[in-house]
């Protein structure tokens, strides 16, 4: 079943600033903040991510998409939604 | 009415900043130009086309700009390559796109691409030969080698199918014209990145991205001419430690080109993300992955780690992690031979490599095991300030960059006994010399501490954002300005001699003294400091053909012998060398034949010298020795002699006491009158080089005085070379002074005059030492021995262009027109020192040939 928008976003969000980010003022994390590019998901934290991504959206993603759509809010966003989709 | 003041503005504005744009990329050119900043590959060839493109390119309608780039690129390799070339390149490149695309099975297109890139390789090894190969393969690799394997992924892939232009652009990209060292670049960021954001902020960024390369590339060559000592100089901790920072920070070079392209790239609108990010500040191995060559990495990570990961994840996260990063180690090492192969035509693969890739890749791979178990610190916007955590960072960073200038001069050594010799120099040191070390170190440290406070704090100047463009408009152009007014020489006239001379050596693109003896040397082939981006020798290389590469020896024409002269001339030869004829006579001499017996009324001179005087690259009658001879034949004036003959007993790679060697076993039976010793280079480091070598390969030293000063040298044939030359160097002028002066002995007992030559080359690399008095110190030398006559032909090539006088780029030895120079100028000398010689010429007014 497809999730909406705001809530991928707003759990993401929540995984990273929990998971990477503690202590850190969420209104930094926007939805275009680079997360690879930035240095906040490195190669170990991608696949936390990935996994994170596969319990709670039951989607799983292969090796290109992990590696051209997790860099922002926004990519991982349209990906989680675009494999729901398909699914 | 509101809307079309508007938009009247707006293309106000614009006029604007495009003329702010285009004066920083002229004054960034310029200062490119005024430089000679990459000059070697055709860079300053390719400013006016950068120039005149960018302004043509930013006023197009967008959907015109991706076929036009595309052209413009196109033009620039047939302006730099020339018609032939040019369209051999582009055809090449076009098929193998077109390959990708064919409506085939993927992995029959896969195996079609393989075969294609067999062929090319059998071209680029030289295995099959062509005249083409050598010129457009480094540029052809560096635009396909990576891409296609990236491309074909994401063809396979990536749901997304970029425009018809933008796929040839991909490949076909502007700077990679004359610029091979940029030959990986992600497909999907390359066509995302299109004009991402407003145009003039990409400019700008490309001006400031340009501007940054520039200014490392000068930094690389204020240590890389100045700074980095010679391994052989090192001898002591001092030496050692400047050594390590100066081996390390050489990678300026390598991000000083990146950015000049990144740069280049985004005045065509590719906004591209950087390349590299602050990696002198790396703070941990996995941290100095991903700040420095992050294209690298990123390819590395998409093509091989995430698709290895998925299946290694089966064996749990600690396991997948190991197996998956140790792979991905090798397959790095194997890719950088692989990518010199496309550069050079030979594929690297050495113990040094191999261990640095191993080590780098266990350090990685145990900061991310540490990192899965125990998480890493992130943080978003400005770090919060506190004084353990900064000075955790900081030392940390420090301790980071030591140890990469460590394991960078272990990268950079010729092989690890060289490199166990340098290291073991850290033992002669002084107290007051650990403690300048360790006070640098804790400056270091504190000086970090220091930055991360002031960042933390607010103190950037006052807010210009409404300006876009602005600040980093007027930072760029004043730089670049004053970079101008230092680098012009009429400005620079202005500071003392010695400043003004610092900048003009700045200014010059040329090798330091280490690489020039290496060149010079001809053996650099098998050096490893030529297979580190860092050096500059590659490129001195970059078009050599494989069949010049080729010595004497390996083309048949010499053989080894059991003494100091290694090797000798064979007899009877006819042959080519560096595709010239190449004929000896019956004697082993690159000449005509003669007796042994001296004819009657004549005078005969015994030519003694390296590859200068032998002539490679130029045919027989081409050598200047053979124009001499024969002018003095030709000459009509009075002459006391009825012939005169110059016996070229010239041969390349020997040095000083191989050529008195030589006199002793050979020329001497030729009874000459005169035997001219001719030099062109600080004799005492070819002399220690060659001395080197002679111990290395034998073991075998035939004069007892050199034997002795090999052993108060302490050296022996096990030794690592670098250590032999160190030891050595302390008694290079005193083996000169004793070879000059055994050769004096020698021809006066066999009632020859020994003559003293200095023959330059027609070249304009510079040594630390002004050539003039290295020429003054061995004419010193040729004195005390009691040398008759010397002979100075410094300034023969002067007010010409040393590159028409050169047999090709790589190679800086006379051709045909410098070798006539030469005669012409010798036998003005001869006639000048005609009384002295005793040769009997007197000076003619006319008819010179």
């Amino acid at each position: 079943m497809a999730t909406n928008t705001q809530t991928i976003k707003d759990t993401v969000k929540n995984y990273l600033m929990t998971e990477f980010l503690p202590g850190e003022d969420p209104n930094d994390l926007t939805d275009t903040t680079p997360l690879v590019t930035g240095g906040i998901l490195d190669s170990i934290s991608t696949f936390k991510l990935v996994g994170f991504l596969h319990s709670k959206f039951d989607v799983k993603l292969n090796a290109n998409e992990i590696a051209n759509h997790l860099n922002t809010l926004n990519d991982i966003t349209d990906i989680v939604q675009a494999k729901q989709g398909v699914a | 009415m509101f809307n079309r003041d508007r938009s009247k503005s707006s293309n106000e504005n614009d006029i604007w900043r495009f003329l702010l744009i285009a004066l920083q990329l002229g004054l960034v050119l310029y200062v490119i130009d005024l430089f000679h900043l990459e000059e070697d590959h055709g860079l300053n060839s390719l400013l006016p086309i950068i120039f005149g493109g960018f302004i043509i390119h930013s006023w197009l309608p967008k959907n015109w700009r991706p076929p036009f780039f595309f052209l413009l690129t196109l033009t620039a390799i047939l302006f730099l390559f020339g018609a032939k070339y040019g369209s051999i390149l582009i055809g090449i490149g076009l098929g193998l796109i077109a390959i990708c695309h064919l409506p085939l099975n993927y992995w029959l297109r896969i195996g079609l691409i393989l075969v294609a890139v067999s062929v090319l390789a059998a071209f680029r090894s030289g295995w099959m030969p062509s005249d083409w190969a050598p010129f457009i393969m480094p540029i052809l690799g560096s635009m396909f080698m990576f891409r296609l394997i990236i491309y074909l992924y994401d063809l396979k892939n990536e749901s997304i199918r970029p425009a018809f232009w933008q796929r040839l652009n991909y490949f076909f990209m502007l700077p990679n014209v004359c610029l091979p060292l940029f030959p990986i670049i992600d497909y999907v960021k390359f066509h995302r990145s299109h004009y991402s954001a407003d145009a003039y902020e990409i400019y700008q960024k490309g001006i400031r991205w340009m501007f940054r390369g520039v200014t490392h590339l000068l930094i690389y060559r204020v240590i890389y001419y100045y700074i980095i000592p010679s391994p052989t100089e090192v001898n002591d901790l001092n030496g050692l430690v400047l050594l390590m920072m100066c081996s390390f920070m050489l990678y300026t070079r390598v991000s000083g080109l990146f950015h000049l392209i990144t740069g280049i790239l985004c005045l065509f609108g590719y906004n591209m993300p950087p390349t590299h990010n602050l990696y002198f500040l790396a703070s941990g191995f996995n941290d100095f992955w991903r700040r420095a060559n992050i294209y690298w990495k990123d390819f590395m990570m998409k093509v091989f780690y995430y698709p290895l990961f998925l299946k290694m994840q089966r064996f749990g996260q600690y396991r997948g992690i190991i197996f998956t990063m140790l792979p991905l180690f090798v397959i790095s090492w194997l890719f950088h031979s692989y990518q010199w192969f496309w550069i050079r035509g030979s594929f690297p693969i050495t113990l040094i490599d191999g261990i640095f890739w191993c080590f780098f890749g266990l350090m990685v791979l145990t900061n991310s095991l540490m990192q899965a178990k125990w998480g890493r610190r992130r943080s978003l916007g400005k770090k919060r300030w506190s004084f353990g955590r900064a000075l955790r960072l900081s030392l940390q960073t420090v301790s980071m960059f030591s140890l990469m200038c460590f394991l960078w001069v272990f990268y950079t050594s010729n092989s690890i006994p060289d490199w166990l010799a340098l290291l073991s120099k850290a033992a002669n040191y002084e107290t007051i010399d650990i403690v300048r070390i360790v006070s640098v170190w804790i400056s270091a440290v504190a000086v970090g501490v220091v930055f991360q406070y002031l960042n933390s704090q607010d103190v950037s100047l006052p807010s210009l954002k409404n300006v876009i463009v602005f600040r980093p408009a007027v930072l760029t152009s004043v730089s670049a300005f004053l970079l101008l007014l230092v680098g012009i020489p009429q400005a620079s006239a202005v500071f003392n001699p010695q400043t003004h001379d610092f900048i003009e050596s700045i200014r010059m693109n040329r090798l330091n003294s280490r690489d020039v003896e290496l060149f010079e040397k001809g053996y650099y082939e098998s050096l490893m400091g030529t297979n580190k981006f860092t050096s500059q020798l590659w490129r001195a290389q970059l078009q050599e053909p494989q069949d010049w590469k080729l010595n004497l020896r390996e083309n048949g024409l010499a053989a080894p012998v059991e003494d100091m002269r290694l090797t000798t001339l064979n007899p009877n030869m006819d042959h080519h060398y560096k595709r010239a004829k190449f004929r000896t006579n019956q004697h082993g001499m690159r000449d005509k034949a003669y007796d042994k017996v001296k004819p009657a009324s004549t005078y005969r001179i015994a030519l003694l010298g390296g590859s200068h005087v032998m002539g490679p690259g130029v045919r027989d009658e081409d050598t200047y020795q053979w124009m001499l001879e024969d002018q003095l034949n030709l000459d009509s004036g009075e002459k006391e002699f009825a012939q005169y003959e110059i016996l070229n007993f010239a041969k390349s790679s020997w040095i000083s006491f191989q050529h008195l060697l030589h006199c002793q076993k050979q020329v001497v039976q030729f009874a000459p009158d005169a035997v001219f010793y001719v030099t062109h280079f600080p004799e005492e480091i070819k002399t220690v080089e060659r001395l080197t070598d002679c111990i290395m390969n034998s073991g075998r030293i035939d004069f007892p005085y050199l034997a002795a000063i090999a052993d108060s040298a302490g050296v022996h044939k096990d030794m690592a070379e670098s250590e032999i030359q160190r030891r050595l160097k302390p008694y290079a002028g005193k083996i000169v002074q004793w070879t000059y002066q055994q050769f004096a002995d020698l021809c006066k007992a066999s009632n020859a005059m020994p003559v003293w030559v200095y023959q330059p080359l027609p070249k304009t690399n510079k040594l630390k030492e002004p050539e003039s008095k290295i020429v003054e110190r061995l004419k010193g030398y040729a004195v005390t021995a009691g040398f008759e006559v010397l002979i100075d032909l410094s300034g023969v090539f002067d007010g010409r262009e040393y590159s028409r006088l050169q047999l090709a780029p790589w190679d800086k030895h006379p051709n045909k027109i410098g070798h006539q120079l030469i005669a012409e100028r010798f036998y003005q000398e001869l006639i000048n020192n005609s009384a002295s010689l005793k040769m009997g010429v007197q000076p003619v007014k006319a008819e010179r040939k």
